[in-house]
């Protein structure tokens, strides 16, 4: 080697040498900077994506302050960030970010709610063990389609953003929830003429606690808006049915409802007027307040009756040994919907004398009413916008002297909405359902109720909807049905005396009354969420 | 006569070549090192960012145990390292509507574990 070393040229190996180290040098430095420029954007990105998780939690948090607040909020605050979202949000991403650029650019920075200007939420956000060290904005647009979330999280000069796309959902009101001893069968026509013959029909959601017994046709026909039951026995013609089935007992069922209904008088300002002699009318009425009325004895019940016919008022009427009074809404400003809690029974008649089951009452307005004691419904209760499809305008009379009688019929009222909204809760009572005249048996066998109808067992008392004179009606050659828009919820549904609502009710129809919005209870659904 | 490399040049040449060597192995070797833990740290931050939008859009949390979602990591998101030691879920504020759920995730190379937050907003 020594002599090879000897004859080689001079400086040919240092050379050779020095190259391959300068080679090396490079190789290994080029690695070094590149190693070192993944760490740096690992780090950066790190830093970026908890900055966007703080985004984001932020919208959950924001969502769920504002799920029972947002009704009642005031979009009059002004965001300077704005421009700086939008300027964020256009440069990314090429056509996205300018797409999102063209979405965004109908906000301005007035007309918004800030809510990290909200005194109870920054004392909220304050308990977050995730935003320390951040700077964290929340601002709230509101707009045709719902609304808008925006917030923001600055830390050490990285700033991100979130938004989400916030919209109202509708509690999914059952138009039937009990145990129910009703065999169900499906809607006939008879004789080719459309008429229809006996069976049931439920457009929304149906929950039987217990076997849901159909006897004949499909199921699906039936329960429009799907069946939860804890069986369901079909009929031979029908081998499969897709249901929901529930392990959920009855009173678990009833007891949530129980808790809410009390939860949502509890958290209502009350205003109370006593029946007698001397009654003060409330002088103001809001959402928030609660109109307790209370009886002059408590073996006295209460009559309610709504819209006197006269005109088109949003009006409700209250009578008690001898004494009454009205709540007109167009008197009261800022109040959509009256909440009324009844300490005693009621009952829904226009006259405290001689109940009259075929009086057909029109209700106009919204109105919420909770009963502590049993509620008895005499006259039919139908909102303004279907009260032609009960009346067939025969004599003038205010009765409901007209029913389903064909698919037509069925399908108007279906399609018919309304904006009017009736709620009766019998708390701890047992709501019954009058067919027949107190003062003789003549009834066209038809009932319509145009409610949430709740019978709510408490301490052991109530959550029966019973029918107590279904068996004496005279129906002149009509069947007998019951039709109900909104829902009916308790522990049974039964006939009082022999018999059971088989032999008795020829047609039970029930459908929602809302397709889209409910004014009871409303809460925020996040649809979309994005972070940058 | 040629000039050529005496025997003592020819070692210090040697010399630093090996010197360059032995650097270069101890330099490669630490940069495969901090490759391979940055790695690591992208992994965890991977798992923790699964498990935030695991929270995130799922409609309840009720259901979610420490087990469920360490089997979900690493039987469906290949993260074998890594399991979800303990989950606590308080409610803000005592609001129903909302849920704070702090995770702690453990990684079983390492044994350290790591604590985070996700907000949940409890769909009605």
């Amino acid at each position: 080697m020594l002599s090879a070393i000897t004859n080689r040229k001079n400086g040919y190996v240092l050379t050779l040498t020095l190259v391959v180290m300068v080679f090396a040098t490079i190789i290994i430095t080029t690695m070094s900077m590149q190693l070192n420029r993944t760490l740096a954007r690992s780090r950066e990105y790190s830093k970026v994506r908890l900055t966007q998780n703080v985004c984001e939690n932020l919208v959950n948090l924001s969502t769920g302050f504002l799920s029972d607040r947002y009704a009642k909020l005031n979009f009059n605050d002004e965001w300077s960030g704005v421009n700086d979202f939008i300027e964020f949000v256009s440069n990314r991403g090429g056509l996205e970010g300018y797409l999102w650029g063209e979405h965004l650019s109908v906000l301005k920075a007035q007309s918004c709610l800030l809510l990290t200007n909200n005194l109870e939420f920054r004392e909220l956000l304050n308990t977050q063990p995730w935003i320390e060290g951040f700077t964290a904005t929340s601002v709230l647009y509101e707009s045709d389609a719902g609304y808008f979330l925006i917030t923001s999280a600055e830390r050490s000069g990285i700033t991100r953003y979130a938004y989400a796309s916030l919209a109202e959902i509708t509690e999914v009101v059952p138009v039937l929830a009990a145990c129910t001893g009703r065999t169900f069968s499906e809607l006939k026509t008879t004789h080719g003429n459309g008429k229809l013959g006996k069976g049931d029909y439920f457009a929304g959601p149906v929950i039987i606690f217990g076997d849901a017994i159909v006897n004949s046709g499909d199921p699906a026909n039936i329960f429009n808006g799907g069946l939860a039951a804890q069986s369901l026995t079909l009929p031979p013609e029908t081998s499969s049915y897709d249901y929901t089935k529930i392990a959920t007992s009855v009173d678990e069922y009833l007891a949530a409802e129980v808790s809410e209904t009390i939860e949502k008088i509890s958290s209502l300002a009350s205003i109370t007027v006593d029946m007698g002699a001397d009654i003060q009318l409330p002088s103001s009425l809001t959402e928030d307040t609660l109109l307790v009325v209370n009886p002059p004895s408590p073996s006295t019940p209460i009559y309610v009756s709504f819209n006197d016919g006269k005109e088109d008022k949003e009006q409700i009427t209250f009578k008690a040994g001898g004494s009454s009074f009205s709540i007109n809404l167009g008197d009261y400003d800022g109040v959509e919907y009256l909440n009324v809690l009844v300490n005693g029974d009621v009952v829904f008649d226009y006259n405290d004398e001689v109940s009259d089951p075929h009086k057909a009452q029109k209700v106009i307005g919204k109105f919420d009413i909770t009963v502590t004691g049993d509620v008895t419904v005499n006259a039919n209760l139908i909102y303004d916008d279907l009260y032609s499809a009960f009346n067939n305008g025969n004599g003038n009379s205010g009765v409901a002297n007209q029913g389903i009688s064909s698919l037509k019929d069925l399908s108007e009222v279906l399609s018919a909405s309304t904006n009017d909204l009736l709620s009766i809760t019998a708390l701890g009572g047992n709501v019954s359902i009058n067919y027949t005249q107190g003062n003789g048996n003549s009834s066209h066998g038809i009932k319509t109720i145009t409610a949430r109808l709740k019978a709510l067992p408490k301490d052991g008392k109530g959550g029966k909807i019973k029918f107590p004179d279904i068996d004496q009606v005279s129906s002149e050659g009509l069947n007998s049905q019951l039709f109900v828009v909104g829902g009916i919820i308790g522990q049974s549904i039964e006939v009082e005396g022999s018999g059971t609502l088989d032999d008795y009710l020829d047609n039970f129809f029930a459908v929602p009354d809302r397709k889209g919005a409910s004014y009871l209870k409303k809460k925020l659904q996040i649809n979309g969420l994005r972070s940058w | 006569m040629k000039k050529a490399f005496s025997l003592i040049e020819t070692i210090i040449a040697l010399l630093v070549v090996s010197i360059f060597v032995i650097t270069s192995m101890f330099v490669i070797n630490r940069i495969k090192e901090i490759s391979s833990e940055n790695q690591h740290a992208v992994r965890l931050f991977a798992a923790k960012s699964a498990i935030f939008d695991y929270y995130m859009y799922w409609s309840s949390t009720d259901e979610i145990t420490p087990e469920t979602v360490t089997e979900w990591l690493q039987s469906d998101l290949g993260f074998d390292e890594f399991e979800v030691e303990n989950i606590v879920t308080t409610n803000p504020g005592n609001d129903e509507n909302i849920s704070l759920i702090k995770v702690t995730l453990k990684d079983t190379l390492t044994g350290r574990g790591e604590d985070f937050y996700v907000v949940s907003y409890n769909k009605p």
